[in-house]
């Protein structure tokens, strides 16, 4: 079972997790996140039927899970679904995901710009811990 | 601390404000650079990401930043309240078919989408033309944006300065209420305090009146998540030193407070044409359930909640020109202003003030204390007391519904497990909150709204 307990906050919702290394803290991240969004959906999907690859930088990890979860939850709201799983193949990240309700008609592509900023600003410096690239 | 914290409470507000992180947050916002006179804290108060809700922080716009926690994921969330020539007696047979067909028209929930999706030309034309786009396409009446604040369009929004998945997330929301605390709400003017300047705004006792509170959507929280990142990776070439990363932020002057400014601005103006758009559905609805008997709906006044804004306020004697960040917090200014709009420089800006489902809403006048006390600033709220989690706890969605509607508070939503979470006893006292902004003077009480019916996401 992954590692996540939802907190409570006054405003918003607080995500506590953990994990023994760096892919178990994100995947417990990601399945906190999940059950916010949608609770239960990713306890009963049957089989995931696309996969997205996403490619972040950051310089450190704190920011690099912040950036994790804040791409993973752009993608979701764009393309309409929920992102199940993840697996960290080197040196790329897929994310796999099934449909909502309604059928899926945007194809999954690379995200020329992930960070959504320009590549001046998104560019590593001290302390880097780069998970990329194509 | 560079500046002092202030706070507007009463002992009660005070002991609800001291549960959670508020005060603290307020603190950390005083060290920010560039921050003027005082860090400010509104009675609807609660902690919020890096700055409080109910925050109202003035910088420098030479010296200070500007912060995007300081603004909210939510640019431009704020309160559109309509105004109907009907009284609450004359739709009492149609107020479950008004909520059932607003519930149908206004598409909520969380990433819901709307009727409408834009090419990336026509997004670009919404970010830049806000209020002004959705009357020249037909949503709406030449006149409506004489009736929103800043006329529902603020100059400088860039496109360019947007990401991809700001767009991608926004081109098919517009229109769409959300989820959370958001919602239309069919209520009536249930008390006038101040009759003069309830006859200037439009208003009459027992007037049916519509509110609208939603704000950009996907696309202002995209910005929010672009710019903090960027700006936290920015802090150290600024030299800029803070005590909560959430405060992350960048000189207003500098590329990337200039970038995020014009980000923002655009996320701004979205919002706007959503509340239009929504107006729009609104219209529609009161026509097909009332037809030609209902008579023209119109815009009462529509404020902005979170958001950052260039205006002028005096400091020490002196005319500055300020980033007022507002989060949470509405604006407040008072009679003969240079920014109002023409109809509002006798009476001092209308402030919209929504209670939680099963209370009240509050309309007031802004003042000339709060230009003096707050950077002409007002609550937003009653403010939540409680989480989500602790609401849920507490009563389930059904038994509310049950409960309101045992009250006389028709209720509609998607999400009865959401309805749970904004339950009227998980926020504080509106009458409370509202009570400590008219004692200081920020905002003067001029009529008080009941809920008739309320459509949540």
């Amino acid at each position: 079972m992954y590692k996540y307990h939802i907190l409570p906050h006054t405003a918003d919702v607080r995500l506590k997790v953990s994990g023994k290394n760096l892919n178990e803290l994100f995947e417990a991240a990601l399945a906190g996140m999940n059950e916010i969004i949608k609770p239960g959906f990713c306890a009963k999907k049957t089989k995931p039927e696309y996969t997205q690859p996403v490619a972040l930088e950051a310089r450190n990890v704190t920011e690099l899970l912040v950036g994790f979860l804040s791409e993973v939850l752009a993608l979701s709201h764009e393309k309409k679904c929920i992102f199940c799983e993840v697996r960290f193949l080197e040196p790329f990240w897929f994310l796999t995901y099934d449909h909502q309700k309604r059928p899926q008609t945007i194809k999954p592509r690379a995200l020329a710009n992930p960070a959504g900023v320009s590549p001046r600003y998104a560019r590593p410096r001290r302390g880097v811990c780069q998970l990329q690239n194509s | 601390m560079r500046v002092p914290a202030e706070v507007f409470a009463n002992s009660k507000i005070l002991e609800q404000v001291f549960r959670d992180k508020s005060l603290e947050q307020l603190v950390n916002v005083s060290t920010l650079p560039g921050i003027v006179r005082a860090a400010l804290l509104m009675p609807d108060a609660h902690e919020g990401y890096g700055f409080p809700i109910g925050g109202v922080a003035a910088m420098d716009m030479d010296e200070g930043v500007i912060s995007p926690g300081g603004i909210g994921y939510d640019i431009n969330c704020g309160v559109r309240l309509l105004v109907t020539k009907m009284v609450a007696e004359e739709i009492q047979d149609t107020l479950p078919d008004l909520a059932r067909g607003l519930y149908r028209m206004v598409p909520s929930g969380v990433g819901a989408s709307g009727r409408i999706r834009l090419d990336d030309q026509e997004l670009d034309e919404v970010l830049k033309g806000g209020v002004d786009w959705a009357t020249a396409h037909g949503y709406g009446t030449a006149t409506d944006a004489g009736h929103i604040e800043s006329h529902g369009r603020l100059p400088g929004a860039d496109p360019a300065a947007v990401s991809l998945h700001a767009k991608n997330r926004g081109r098919d929301q517009l229109g769409t209420m959300g989820a959370g605390n958001h919602f239309v709400e069919i209520g009536k003017v249930e008390r006038i305090f101040d009759p003069e300047i309830a006859r200037d705004f439009g208003l009459f006792s027992n007037q049916v009146t519509i509110l609208i509170h939603c704000g950009s959507r996907g696309l202002g929280h995209q910005i929010a998540t672009d710019y903090i990142r960027v700006m936290l990776g920015k802090l150290q070439d600024y030299g800029i030193d803070l005590p909560d990363r959430e405060l992350a932020c960048a000189p207003f002057q500098s590329p990337e407070g200039q970038r995020y400014f014009a980000a923002m601005t655009a996320a701004a103006n979205f919002a706007w044409a959503n509340r239009q758009i929504i107006t729009d559905e609104v219209r529609q609805v009161w026509r097909e359930v009332l037809g030609e008997s209902g008579g023209e709906i119109s815009i009462l006044y529509d404020v902005a909640h979170n958001i950052a804004k260039i205006e002028e306020h005096v400091v020490g004697g002196i005319v500055k020109k300020l980033v007022v960040h507002r989060k949470g917090a509405t604006r407040s200014f008072g009679p003969n202003h240079p920014e109002l709009l023409p109809i509002h420089q006798k009476t001092g800006q209308p402030v919209l003030i929504p209670g939680s489902m099963g209370t009240a809403s509050y309309v007031l006048a802004g003042t000339e204390t709060a230009m003096k006390m707050s950077f002409g600033s007002s609550c937003h709220g009653a403010g939540r007391r409680m989480s989500r989690h602790q609401a849920l706890r507490e009563v389930s969605g059904k038994a509310l519904k049950e409960e309101l509607g045992a009250a006389g508070i028709f209720v509609e939503t998607g999400s009865v497990r959401g309805l749970a979470e904004e339950a009227p006893f998980a926020y504080k006292d509106i009458h409370d909150v509202v009570g400590v902004v008219a004692e200081a003077d920020l905002a003067r009480k001029v009529a008080q709204l009941k809920p008739l019916a309320v459509i949540k996401g």
